[in-house]
């Protein structure tokens, strides 16, 4: 049987045409994906979100609740001791609250509890658009964390609007000045432009940043692509570059089950019962990354504290202040 | 019929020979490559004569990490779905797809079905340290954080110390790992495949 050089010829001309049709077809169908192409960009210049303010108080208040079992009680009473939420959404219309949602586990996750009483109170002072907003940790699905740590049940009968960013979300292009490492960042404009953004965090050790507190829950403002280029540029700048670009209204860190020595996911679950809250989001996370140290036995839990490096980078770039002589902590 | 069947080894050959010649880097690859498969899969040799190549799993997976094998990648197994965690994980553990696989579901011929998540295992990760941000002195563990196997991932000081046995192959590291180049990529090593069609 032979096959004549003509045909052979035929054969692989048809078998390269096919390959290269093949890819050609592939790409068609199968188009990699690029979260970026697929959503609608603006682009903010020279931009934080908010101002630092003028004739700041010369201390920071920090609230803290410890001991309180029932984590409605809890969130009630630590935004309460702080002068209540009146005071920070004032007359404003939109409120997001960001609360950390990063993976679809309830020990990992600010309780949704915690989350409901704060919408609640916000509801309460008047308010009419309270939105809770997150994305989650890469490879994760956000609306499917939501629903296994039970946000989609406990939020919604509230009426309130819980969106997965990475499906729902917009993108704002911000160049920011003045930062230590990112000058233009793509962020969910639904965190960018909130009146008001108030970030809810669950109180956690964590593996590359420390402590994931108040601040380093902001992570999820932005989306997938940002958050892998802030480990390529250097974890503690751009956690402070983010906290310096978002600087939110409100921190309140959950602390109902503190997660102490490994994380974010999978630490040793400590039950402390404890809140913090502060409008300066750096001494809401200085002190309660004291509690969290504390928990762990550490020797001198302030000088541990001041170790984490984004602490340093975040004061430096004025998003608030860990001189304990001017942060007066208020207790129940 | 004898003589029919011959005559067909002999033109694939001669069609994989032409590859060979005119497609160079790629043929190396040839005559096929170990890929990562969908959870659930069939032993290979059964995997392959019972997947028709009709894509369904590919379609209908809800992360889209399913892609069919190139033809660069192995005549045989040209069509045939693979996981690619460059594009998603597979959530076939502590994901969307615990309970139900649109990927199994739609399997017309079961070359792939249904197992516990405690029991899926595509396959392993392996790391490129020089690639890797914590090796070289960054802060990262990236891998460790969206890792969602206890102890697959363990950090020891600040780098990531990876366990193969313990890994199941979803691809979440791979996918999340920050770098690029990135410093893992996923391989069918330790896979468990399904013996028999239940
Ligand atoms: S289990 Fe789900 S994610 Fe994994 S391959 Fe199947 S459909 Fe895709
Ligand atoms: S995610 Fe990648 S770069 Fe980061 S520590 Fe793990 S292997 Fe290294
Ligand atoms: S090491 Fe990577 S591939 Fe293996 S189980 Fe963990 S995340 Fe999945």
């Amino acid at each position: 049987m032979k096959v004549s050089r003509r045909r052979a010829l035929i054969i692989i001309a048809t078998a390269v045409a096919g390959f290269l049709g093949y890819k050609y077809i592939s790409s068609i169908l199968y188009p990699e994906r690029d979260e970026r192409a697929e959503k609608e960009t603006s682009v903010e210049e020279g931009a934080t979100r908010r101002e630092a303010e003028v004739g700041e108080s010369k201390y920071s208040e920090v609230s803290v609740v410890r001991g309180v079992r029932d984590p409605r009680l809890l969130a009630r009473k630590v935004v309460e001791q702080i002068g209540g939420i009146e005071k920070i959404v004032g007359n404003k219309d939109r409120v997001v609250i960001k609360p950390n949602v990063g993976f679809p586990s309830r020990d990992a996750v600010a309780s949704p509890e915690v989350v409901a009483e704060i919408a609640k109170m916000v509801i309460e002072a008047g308010v009419s658009e309270v939105i809770v907003a997150e994305s989650s940790v890469r490879g994760y699905v956000t609306s499917f964390c939501f629903e296994k740590t039970k946000y989609y049940d406990v939020l919604k009968p509230l009426g309130i609007e819980v969106i997965d960013l990475k499906e729902q979300g917009n993108i704002r292009t911000v160049k920011a000045k003045n930062t230590l490492k990112l000058g233009e960042v793509d962020v969910y404009e639904e965190t960018y432009t909130a009146d008001i953004l108030i970030s809810v965090a669950k109180m956690k050790r964590h593996v590359s940043a420390d402590v994931t507190l108040g601040i380093k829950n902001l992570i999820g403002c932005f989306p997938d692509y940002e958050k892998g280029r802030f480990h390529r540029e250097g974890l503690h700048k751009c956690i402070a570059d983010i906290a310096y670009i978002l600087k939110p209204d409100l921190v309140v860190i959950d602390g109902s089950k503190a997660m102490t020595k490994h994380g974010p996911s999978g630490g040793v679950m400590v039950e402390a019962n404890t809140a913090v809250a502060s409008t300066d989001p750096l001494a809401a996370d200085y002190i309660a990354a004291k509690i969290l140290f504390e928990l762990e036995g550490e020797e001198d839990p302030a000088a541990r504290a001041k170790k984490v490096k984004y602490f340093g980078y975040a004061e430096q770039l004025g998003v608030g202040t860990m001189d304990e002589d001017k942060i007066k902590v208020v207790t129940g | 019929m004898r003589q029919g069947i011959r005559r067909r080894d002999f033109l694939k050959t001669l069609v994989a020979a032409g590859i060979i010649g005119s497609l160079g880097g790629v043929a190396k690859l040839l005559p096929y490559r170990r890929v990562v498969r969908p959870p659930g899969a069939l032993v290979e040799e059964k995997f392959l004569s019972q997947c028709t190549r009709c894509g369904q799993c590919i379609q209908t997976c809800v992360t889209g990490t399913l892609v069919p094998c190139s033809l660069g990648e192995g005549l045989l197994i040209w069509g045939t779905p693979r996981v690619d965690p460059l594009r998603a994980p597979c959530e076939a553990v502590a994901g969307r797809c615990e309970i139900s696989r649109p990927c199994v579901e739609n399997c017309p011929t079961n070359a792939l079905v249904y197992v516990e998540p405690e029991k899926v295992k595509m396959g392993s990760v392996k790391w490129i340290k020089e690639n890797c941000i914590a090796y070289r002195g960054g802060e990262c563990l990236v891998c460790y954080e969206v890792c969602p196997i206890d102890g697959a991932i363990t950090p020891r000081r600040g780098i990531p110390v990876f366990h193969s046995g313990k890994c199941i192959g979803c691809g979440r590291c791979v996918y999340a790992c920050p770098p690029e180049p990135k410093a893992l990529y996923l391989v069918p090593d330790g896979e468990r495949r399904i013996e028999t069609t239940r």
